[in-house]
C-alpha cells in the first residue's frame, strides 16, 4: 500500500534519512518508533508529499508519487494522495468552528451542503465531540482538539492515515482515554495507518507492526513480539531498555551450550553460531526473576534450561508500578519486579540476592561492532 | 531577500528623495513620462501624483504587516489545508488571509496615518496646488504665514484623527 525505496533526505549538511526502505500493507497499522530527532516526522511529511525527498522512490497503491520515472521527476501533490494527516500540534484552523474544521476537506469534493452537514455531524459523534461543533478550537481542551483533528483527517475517507505523535501534546491525565479513543477509531476504520511516536508503550498498544527508526534508517521492523524478544541491533535493544551484553560463544571443547559475558559463563542455546563468535546478547528485565534465597528446588533447576546467578544489588530504580533492580553478578543485570514484590522482599542496595532466567529468554544476534568493553546500557523506553 | 529589502526602502528613504525619485520617473522627460505623455497623461502636479507619492511612501507599512502575518502562521496549519484541498487560491482566501486579517488591518491603519501626514514627497512630486494637490499638512504649511489660527485648527483635526487611528490599532492588536 505504501512503499518507500531508498528514500533519502538532508537538511543542509545534516543527513536526516539515508536509504530509508519499508513497506506498509493494506489495512495495516505500522508504528514508526524512534527517539526524538531521528527523522520520523520527516519520513511522514515525505509520504504526505509536504516535502520532496532528495532521492529514492515513494509508492502509494503501487503508483509512484515521488521519485524519478525515466528522466521525469514525479511529485504528486499532497491533496492528490488521498490521505489523512493528524499533526502533533493538531494544526486546527483557529478562526473556524470545530464543525467547519472537520468539513474543510469535504467542501472541495463537489458535495451538497446537506451532505456535508450530515457527514460532519456523523464525524463529530464518531469522535465524541457532538456538543462541541459550534466551539472554536481555542475553547476546547487539548484532547478534544486532537479528536477534532482526527475527525478532520478521516472526513474524506482517506485510504491512508498518517499520525504524527498525536498524543504527545496532550496532558498525561487525558492521554489514556485519548489513546483508547484513537485505538478504537483506528481498529474500526481499518485504514492503512502509519503512527509516528517516540513512546514504546503507545507503539505496542496501537500497532500491528513496529518499525524502529535510528541513524536515518530502519533498524528493525516486525511484530510486537519479534521486536521485543529478538532485538536485531544494539540500537534497538537500547531503545527497548533491555539488558545488552557483548558475549562470546564458548570454545569448541566446552561440553555445554555456553556464552561468556564479562568472564561469566551462562547457559544458552547457540546451535546457530560457531565457537568463539562474538554475539550481542539481550535479556528483557521482565524475564529476570529475583530470589532473596535459594531452596533445593531452585538449585536443582540450575541446568540447561535455567540460569541462576548470585550477585549484589547495585541500583534500585522505582517507576510507576515497576521497580528496576540492577544486580552485579559479574556483569550488571537489570530485573523488573512489581512494586508489591519489591516491598515484600525488603530489598536494599548492597544486599546479596540470586537472579534466575530461563535460557529461552536469551536473545542473540551477530555483533557487527565486534567486542567492545561492556557499557552499562541506558534505558530510553 | 532583494525584494524584501526593496519593500523597506521607502521607510528609510527621506521623503524629499522619494519625491525626486518619483519626479524623475514620471516627469515628461523622465523614465515613464514619455509613454504616459503619449497618451496625454501628465502625472506631476496632478491629484494622481498625490496618491502615487502617498502610496510609495506609506505602503511598506501594510506590506510589512502582511508579510509578518503570513510568516507567523504555523506551517502545519497550511500543510493541513494542502492535504485537504488542491486549490492554493482557496487556502489563501479561507486560511491565510482570514488568519492575517487583524494584522493587515492594523498595518492598513498605520499606512493611512503615514499617508495622511505625508509632506515631503507630495510637495516635491505633486506640488502644493489648492484643491488639486494640497493635502492637510501642505495646507497647514501654507496657512502658517497668513492665518496661524487656521493652521492650528487643521493641526488639531490631524491630532484627533491620528489619536483615533492609534486607538484603533491598539484595539486590533489587543483582540488578537
Amino acid at each position: 500500500m505504501i512503499r518507500l525505496e531508498s528514500v533519502s533526505k538532508a537538511f543542509g549538511e545534516k543527513e536526516v534519512l539515508q536509504k530509508l526502505s519499508f513497506e506498509v500493507k493494506e489495512h495495516e497499522i505500522l508504528a514508526l518508533l524512534g527517539p526524538n530527532g531521528c527523522g520520523k516526522s520527516t519520513a511522514l511529511n515525505m509520504i504526505a508529499g509536504l516535502i520532496p525527498p532528495d532521492g529514492g522512490q515513494i509508492f502509494i497503491d503501487d503508483r509512484l508519487v515521488d521519485g524519478r520515472q525515466g528522466k521525469k521527476k514525479i511529485h504528486i501533490s499532497p491533496s492528490a494522495r488521498k490521505l489523512g494527516y493528524v499533526f502533533q500540534n493538531q494544526a486546527l484552523f483557529p478562526h473556524m468552528l470545530v464543525r467547519d474544521n472537520i468539513a474543510y476537506g469535504l467542501k472541495s469534493g463537489g458535495r451538497s451542503e446537506q451532505e456535508i452537514d450530515t457527514q460532519t455531524k456523523k464525524l463529530l459523534e464518531f469522535v465524541g465531540l457532538t456538543e462541541f461543533g459550534n466551539h472554536y478550537p481555542r475553547q476546547i481542551s487539548g484532547g478534544q482538539k486532537q479528536r477534532a483533528s482526527l475527525a478532520r483527517s478521516i472526513a474524506t475517507n482517506p485510504k491512508i492515515l498518517l499520525l504524527d505523535e498525536p498524543l504527545s501534546a496532550v496532558d498525561t491525565r487525558s492521554k489514556e482515554s485519548l489513546r483508547q479513543a484513537f485505538n478504537g477509531v483506528l481498529q474500526h476504520l481499518k485504514t492503512t495507518t502509519i503512527y509516528v511516536t517516540h513512546n514504546l508503550t503507545e507503539a505496542l498498544m496501537i500497532a500491528d507492526r513496529i518499525a524502529i527508526l535510528g541513524n536515518g534508517r530502519i533498524e528493525q521492523i516486525g511484530t510486537r513480539d519479534e521486536v521485543l524478544s529478538k532485538p536485531k541491533s544494539r540500537f534497538v535493544a537500547e531503545f527497548l531498555g533491555t539488558n545488552i551484553y557483548d558475549g562470546e560463544v564458548a570454545p569448541e571443547e566446552s561440553t555445554r551450550d555456553q556464552i561468556e559475558i564479562a568472564g561469566v559463563s551462562i547457559s544458552a542455546p547457540i546451535s546457530d553460531y560457531s565457537p568463539g563468535q562474538a554475539l550481542l546478547v539481550t535479556i528483557r528485565p521482565e524475564d529476570v526473576a529475583l530470589l532473596p534465597e535459594l531452596d533445593a528446588n531452585d538449585l536443582k533447576r540450575n541446568d540447561h534450561t535455567v540460569n541462576v546467578l548470585e550477585g549484589v544489588i547495585v541500583d534500585i530504580l522505582l517507576m510507576k508500578s515497576m521497580v528496576h533492580i540492577t544486580i552485579d553478578v559479574g556483569f550488571p543485570i537489570k530485573s523488573a519486579i512489581t512494586l508489591r514484590s519489591f516491598i515484600d522482599l525488603n530489598l536494599t542496595e548492597g544486599k546479596r540476592v540470586y537472579v534466575q532466567f530461563k535460557v529461552n529468554v536469551i536473545s542473540k544476534c551477530e555483533n557487527h561492532e565486534g567486542i567492545e568493553r561492556y557499557n552499562q546500557t541506558s534505558s530510553l523506553g | 531577500m532583494l525584494l524584501d529589502t526593496l519593500i523597506d526602502v521607502p521607510i528609510v528613504l527621506p521623503p524629499a528623495v522619494a519625491g525626486v525619485a518619483l519626479l524623475f520617473a514620471f516627469a515628461p522627460r523622465g523614465l515613464l513620462g514619455p509613454v504616459l505623455n503619449y497618451f496625454g497623461i501628465i502625472v506631476p502636479g496632478s491629484t494622481i501624483a498625490v496618491i502615487i507619492a502617498q502610496v510609495f511612501v506609506a505602503s511598506p507599512f501594510v506590506l510589512r504587516a502582511a508579510k509578518n502575518a503570513f510568516q507567523s502562521i504555523d506551517p502545519d496549519i497550511i500543510n493541513s489545508a494542502r492535504i485537504l484541498t488542491p486549490s492554493k487560491l482557496r487556502i489563501f482566501f479561507t486560511i491565510t488571509l482570514p488568519m492575517s486579517k487583524r494584522q493587515i488591518l492594523s498595518g492598513l491603519a498605520m499606512t493611512w496615518a503615514r499617508a495622511m501626514g505625508e509632506f515631503g514627497a507630495t510637495l516635491m512630486f505633486a506640488g502644493n496646488l489648492p484643491t488639486i494637490t494640497q493635502t492637510m499638512p501642505l495646507a497647514i504649511y501654507s496657512l502658517m504665514a497668513a492665518d496661524p489660527f487656521g493652521a492650528i485648527v487643521l493641526s488639531a483635526v490631524l491630532i484627533i484623527i491620528s489619536f483615533a487611528i492609534l486607538i484603533l490599532i491598539k484595539i486590533l492588536e489587543k483582540k488578537k
